[in-house]
């Protein structure tokens, strides 16, 4: 009791005390994430009047971020795949930041689902006592379950891993390694059950389709490698944790795989819509070419296609890819893409038109950019001191007898 | 950050962790740990009344209280819970609007289950039953709530993309034109009751689709779900005049809801439940609308499936709505 | 009278008199959008056995959309019995027995009448009540329902809902 306690305090100190360049980027990510809370306050005090959603687009910002969170955080699972089931040491090395990475991504999702709530006070009545949680017949109650479930697994496996490195004791199998197994069946459950949130709902036709969990999961298989690409080289260069170059090979490897799998699932998507020509496929005419004079999206979605096809091209090309800054750059790229696809490409399109016919259009307010924008810093500084505790404690810096 | 610096906070840590270790090495006695108990409860206890305190403070609209906090599902709550909770809905819709109102909960009725006809030849777009059912329920005036869209649409098409909801008319109907009133169509396999994540809409006996304000955590996946549009956000605090205000409520339909929750149609089920006919049927000067219980052979609805060609909106969805339309 | 006096067109007028109210209704939301009943006893007002019509007043402006396509005055109304209508028979009727007359060539409009599925129904879905007749809605010598003025369109948002609307477009 006493040295778990000590192992905290320890690690609160670790996670607060570094190089000045430490300081300067958790005070910037603080000063970011402070104006969300004043942001989010503003909208709690006077409802959600304050974003420019409507009863038309009813899901926004907020939600569009969501979902590519999740697909951020079962990307942690092309991690512990290669580590447990294929074995492969040079990847354990990394294994348990992108656990970790996955844990603040389900915290950001958390969260942006909070300030997404018309009555965040009533979180309540999700919870089984105190609450009502209508399993298993809604999906949302599914997607509770399922992303509760994988933030405490990703908070379980490392963080026993850890304590298990920072005591020098070897750790119990039989305390991890299911936990693992489950966490890779996982992984793919929370992201298909995201996109069963929308795939299920016939009064939306342009989400209404089988191809949408696929193109989840192939999504997130192309943007995780790209993320945690930038993520480890960031590491590599400010930490004492020196990412082998043999990982880095394996993420591009299966961008190089995932990305045009993306591409062709949204090829296909796209030649149903405009082939068959019917009523239904207004919802992505209006995304590419505008419609009934609305086209606010119009250039989004052609920027998107444009950086994952650029993206593609670098990764594909191997001078350009054995540049590491072109490398990042196509990581950003990717990213970039990706987000814009499954967000605004994804969740604005399914509400213009509405079920009735109606059109209204959709960009984040300036309450909405503050929150999003609180978020992500907040996402960005837990993974900071989480990745900086852990990287002590697997260098060896951050021992119980040190 | 130099040495010293660092030596400075490596010595504070260390003196936590040892006053840390004093804590925890020291034996406890009885009475300090009595004194330990009452004071973490005491603690506890003036937390929470602070927490509230300030809760209420930071959302005054909302005035927050324990009591709102703990209250349960409309399902599970006993009689005397809901008196409590009208007691004190009335009590703050006084407070807040000067106008003293009736919160009731009419049952639903044995063997009555409601279905609605819409005669779309005799509909003539006046929209006297959007502005009635808004007096009569309470709707938000600002932000603007109607629960009942009119759609003009053109002779000869069903295509909904067609069609027009923000037409304005000196007079109606206009040549060439019919028009399409949607609301709530109180489904048989509704999709908003399936994908409420904690089950704050169902369906009741009498078919009608209900929500618990005070109990809809305001996620809007309903929304999302339906593809009749028919539900509605209050995404601030509703506005009513108090001269408006329908003191005749009910609390699963037209009492004054709160901030963030979800509303829609309900047939008027504080009035519908009694026997009477709902607010758009009363205000519609064509009678183009009709009400009643289709389980009763006799009534006009049941005339009006019996004989007339009905047909319902997206049909092909399978949500098997109680709401029909037909041309004469 | 004569074949040829009763072409003469004969001008009705109808008095303004009290809505025979249905006591079970509720105060409707459209003042005036039910027409007011004729009461016998003011068409003898003027047209009494006795007197002959020398005032000048009243049925100057009426003018018949069911006159001179679908009928002539006397195809409802009886010469020299201003107090009944007739039927093609030549039979009489009284006025709160109309919707008879108009049944006549409106049989598949009286048949859902009869229903009670055309037209409106007020105060109860429980109870059939009362129906209004047909003259109630429909003049029946300008028999096309009025055109009205449509209530205002509904607030469209733009980029989200507007705050600074001021409300009470109604």
């Amino acid at each position: 009791m006493k040295s778990y306690l000590n192992y905290w305090l320890r690690m609160i100190r670790c996670a607060i005390v570094g190089p000045p360049i430490f300081y300067i980027w958790n005070s910037l990510l603080t000063f970011l994430f402070l104006t969300g809370v004043v942001a989010y306050i503003y909208q709690f005090q006077n409802g959600l009047i304050v974003t420019n959603l409507t009863d038309q687009v009813s899901w926004g910002a907020y939600i569009a971020n969501f979902t590519f969170l999740v697909g951020v955080a079962a990307a942690a699972v092309l991690l512990v795949f290669p580590t447990y089931v294929l074995h492969r040491d040079d990847v354990k090395d990394v294994v348990l930041l992108g656990e970790l990475m996955a844990f603040t991504a389900i915290t950001m999702c958390l969260m942006f689902i909070l300030v997404d709530l018309g009555r965040p006070d009533r979180f309540t009545h999700v919870m089984p006592v105190l609450g009502r949680l209508n399993f298993p017949r809604s999906v949302l109650a599914w997607d509770v379950v399922v992303l509760n479930g994988y933030l405490f697994l990703n908070l379980h496996v490392p963080g026993y891993l850890l304590y298990m490195t920072y005591k020098g004791q070897k750790p119990n199998k039989w305390l991890y390694i299911p936990f693992v197994f489950v966490s890779i069946a996982w992984a793919v459950s929370i992201h298909t059950v995201t996109a069963f949130l929308y795939s299920g709902l016939g009064g939306r036709p342009y989400w209404n389709t089988a191809i949408l969990a696929p193109r989840f999961l192939v999504s997130a298989f192309a943007g995780g490698p790209a993320i945690l690409i930038i993520v480890f080289t960031l590491v590599t260069l400010f930490t004492k944790l020196k990412v082998r170059p043999q990982v880095f090979d394996m993420l591009k490897k299966i961008a190089m795989v995932f990305l045009p799998i993306n591409m062709f699932l949204f090829g296909s998507e796209i030649y149903k819509e405009f082939y068959t020509d019917s009523v239904h496929t207004e919802s992505m005419r209006y995304l590419f070419f505008g419609s009934h004079g609305h086209a606010m999206l119009q250039p989004y979605i052609w920027a998107s296609i444009v950086m994952s096809f650029a993206a593609m091209a670098i990764f594909y090309i191997p001078k350009l890819r054995q540049n590491s800054k072109m490398l990042i750059f196509a990581c950003v790229l990717a990213v970039l893409g990706i987000w814009i696809e499954k967000g605004m490409g994804l969740i604005i399109p399914g509400f213009i038109p509405t079920p009735l016919g109606d059109m209204v259009e959709y960009t984040p307010s300036v309450v909405e950019f503050f929150v999003c924008l609180g978020i992500w810093s907040f996402g960005a500084l837990l993974f900071t001191i989480l990745a900086k505790v852990a990287v002590a404690i697997q260098v060896g810096e951050l021992r119980e007898n040190s | 950050m130099d040495n010293t610096d660092k030596e400075k906070i490596n010595q504070w840590s260390e003196r936590v962790s040892q006053r840390v270790d004093k804590i925890l090495d020291q034996s406890v006695e009885r009475r300090g740990f009595l004194k330990g108990l009452l004071g973490t409860v005491g603690g506890a206890a003036a937390a929470s009344t602070a927490a509230g305190a300030i809760a209420s403070e930071v959302l005054p609209e909302s005035d927050f209280s324990w009591e709102k906090f703990f209250q349960e599902h409309y399902k599970v709550m006993t009689a005397e819970d809901k008196e409590k909770v009208f007691a004190r809905i009335e009590t703050e819709t006084k407070r807040k609007y000067g106008v003293d109102v009736k919160v009731r909960d009419p049952q639903a009725l044995d063997g009555v289950k409601f279905a609605y006809g819409l005669n779309l030849s005799k509909c003539n777009g006046s929209r006297m039953c959007v502005y009635a059912c808004m007096k009569e329920n309470n709707q938000s005036r600002d932000p603007q709530i109607q629960y009942i869209k009119v759609i003009e649409m053109d002779i000869g098409t069903l295509n909904l993309e067609k069609g027009d909801m923000y037409y304005e008319g000196e007079s109606v109907p206009k040549a060439g034109k019919y028009y399409l009133p949607v609301q709530c169509h109180q489904c048989d396999n509704p999709p908003c009751a399936k994908v409420c994540p904690v089950e704050a809409t169902w369906k009741e006996k009498d078919g009608i689709v209900v929500i618990d304000y005070d109990w809809c955590i305001g996620c809007r996946y309903c929304m999302a779900a339906c593809p009749y549009e028919a539900r509605r956000f209050n995404f601030s605090a509703p506005k009513v005049p108090k001269e408006e205000v329908n003191p005749d409520q009910g609390y699963l339909s037209n009492r004054m809801r709160p901030k963030g929750v979800v509303e829609k149609c309900h047939f008027c089920l504080h009035r519908t439940r009694e026997g009477k006919n709902p607010a758009c049927m009363e205000a519609c000067p064509t009678g183009a609308r009709k009400f009643g219980n289709i389980l009763d052979p006799k009534s006009e609805v049941s005339m009006i499936l019996k004989t007339k060609r009905v047909f319902v909106l997206k049909e092909e969805l399978n949500t098997i709505p109680s709401f029909f339309y037909y041309f004469d | 009278m004569t074949l040829a006096t009763m072409e003469k067109p004969i001008m009705l007028v109808l008095l303004l008199g009290v809505m025979t109210s249905l006591s079970w209704a509720e105060p409707m939301a459209v003042k005036g959008a039910i027409r007011p009943l004729v009461k016998e006893a003011e068409c003898l007002g003027c047209h009494s056995k006795t007197s002959s019509i020398t005032k000048k007043k009243g049925h100057r402006d009426l003018s018949s959309k069911h006159f001179p396509k679908s009928g002539t005055c006397s195809s409802c109304h009886l010469p020299g019995q201003v107090t009944k209508l007739r039927l093609l028979t030549g039979e009489p009727i009284s006025y709160p027995q109309s919707p008879i007359l108009c049944g006549q060539c409106h049989g598949l409009v009286k048949r859902d009448w009869d229903h009670g599925i055309h037209g409106k129904k007020m105060g109860s879905w429980t109870k059939s009540g009362e129906p209004l007749l047909c003259v109630q809605c429909h003049d029946p010598h300008t028999p096309k329902f009025p055109l009205m003025k449509a209530l205002p369109a509904p607030r469209q948002p733009q980029l989200g809902i507007k705050k600074e609307e001021s409300y009470g477009q109604h």
